[in-house]
């Protein structure tokens, strides 16, 4: 048998191999097409990498995102975790195409004829770190307990875009930012599409974030492209809501385009385009924190890369616009509509 | 995409923690048995009921 024949063969095995173990795994079927996951040690069922978001790579980076292409008749593999967007730690190991969801459920709700509230997690991070892999933000956990107390929930975790990557924002190059919230939003319009297909109920959807992840989850509330996508919020460890308005946001703008020697008011884009993820992740990182409540006019620095807001646009009512230092949210309360919040100042 | 601040008028519920060490409620109990207490109990058990509860 030559050398060819013999790899052949082999590779022929390994598919075998991985068909046969993809077919032990729990399956579930969507208009996309089927998926396999895996099961868990506790019990639940796990669908990890779901595409719900195209690449946002080239051409692509720094637009809207675009819903993820139907992978049928294949089946899509969801028995690995994601690498999660290029982040300050991981630009080495991830890529452009990271709109991936995970998905955990108890085993019985994926042939359960009651469906079950969803809870759709946004991790923290600053906006320019973190992932749905890192151990302490898997839901299998989570699940579990919610069986064993007898109010079992279906648990979606959101990668989304990060940093310069997630939030530039120039009005002078037609970048609208949040590009990050966006990504957010598609995966909110992927469960409302979906999630009924793995035993969750679009109807019973909380929108559940920490740190970055909870102001996420409170540009939720007042986002009108957030309406009709979620009907609970559960804000933990949040710091108010830190957001630029495009004037601050340009200064940010500017110094990531200077760092990577892309002067040029024509081709600025097309520059900033064609550097790799890792040049610009890199590139940030170079800046990162060094203006750190130093530079007048830069808008509040806690954080390096943040949701960006029109002129004149109070987001949210309270001290922590004015007084970046002030961090301890301490009670929130809706009357007429209107959302505040109180601070420890 | 951020206009005012009112919230969307199809939100039923908002439920707020200032903890940051509600995060670990989420880790394996095998890896953090000193949060087997009180406040892990009662942060899972009023998240679930908020999750849980049907809308109206």
């Amino acid at each position: 048998m030559g050398a060819t024949a013999l790899a052949t063969t082999v590779l022929a095995g390994v598919l075998q191999l991985a068909a046969a173990s993809l077919q032990t795994g729990p399956s579930v079927n969507t208009s996309l097409g089927p998926v396999v996951g895996v099961y868990n040690d506790g019990g639940g069922v796990s669908f990890l990498g779901i595409p719900y978001g195209d690449s946002v790579s080239g051409d692509f980076r720094w637009t809207a995102p675009r819903p993820a292409a139907a992978w049928a008749p294949s089946t899509l593999d969801a028995t690995q975790m994601p690498t999660g967007c290029p982040d300050a730690y991981t630009y080495n190991t991830t890529t452009e195409d990271c709109l991936k969801l995970n998905i955990y459920a108890p085993n019985s709700s994926v042939v359960s004829d009651s469906p079950l509230p969803v809870v759709v997690w946004i991790h923290g991070g600053g906006f320019f770190r973190g992932n749905i892999a890192k151990p302490l933000w898997q839901g299998e956990f989570l699940v579990n307990q919610s069986v064993e107390r007898g109010k079992p929930v279906i648990m979606v975790s959101v990668d989304y875009r990060l940093g310069a990557l997630g939030f530039l924002a120039s009005r002078e190059w037609n970048v609208s930012g949040n590009f990050g919230i966006m990504d957010q939003q598609l995966a909110l319009h992927w469960v409302q599409q979906h999630i009924a297909d793995f035993g969750g109920d679009p109807s019973r959807v909380t929108v559940h974030g920490q740190s970055a992840g909870a102001m996420s989850a409170y540009i939720h509330l007042v986002s009108p492209a957030s309406a009709g996508l979620f009907q609970k919020a559960h804000i933990r460890s949040n710091v108010g809501v830190h957001y630029r308005n495009y004037t601050e946001a340009q200064k940010h703008a500017d110094t990531l385009a200077k760092s990577l020697l892309c002067l040029e008011s024509k081709t600025r884009m097309r520059c900033l385009r064609e550097k790799s993820f890792q040049q610009i992740i890199k590139s940030q990182l170079t800046f990162e924190y060094i203006v750190f409540f130093t530079e007048p006019g830069f808008g509040i620095n806690f954080l390096q890369w943040l949701p960006v807001v029109d002129e004149g646009t109070e987001l949210i009512v309270g001290a922590l616009r004015q007084s970046p230092q002030c961090c301890a949210v301490t009670r929130a309360w809706l009357t007429q509509g209107k959302f505040y919040l109180g601070t420890l100042c | 995409m951020l206009k005012d601040g009112s919230v969307n008028s199809d939100v039923e519920a908002v439920v707020m923690g200032t903890m940051m060490n509600e995060s670990l409620a989420f880790a394996p109990w095998k890896a953090l048995g000193s949060l087997k207490g009180v406040a892990a109990e009662a942060f899972l058990d009023l998240f679930l009921a908020v999750c849980s509860n049907a809308r109206g």
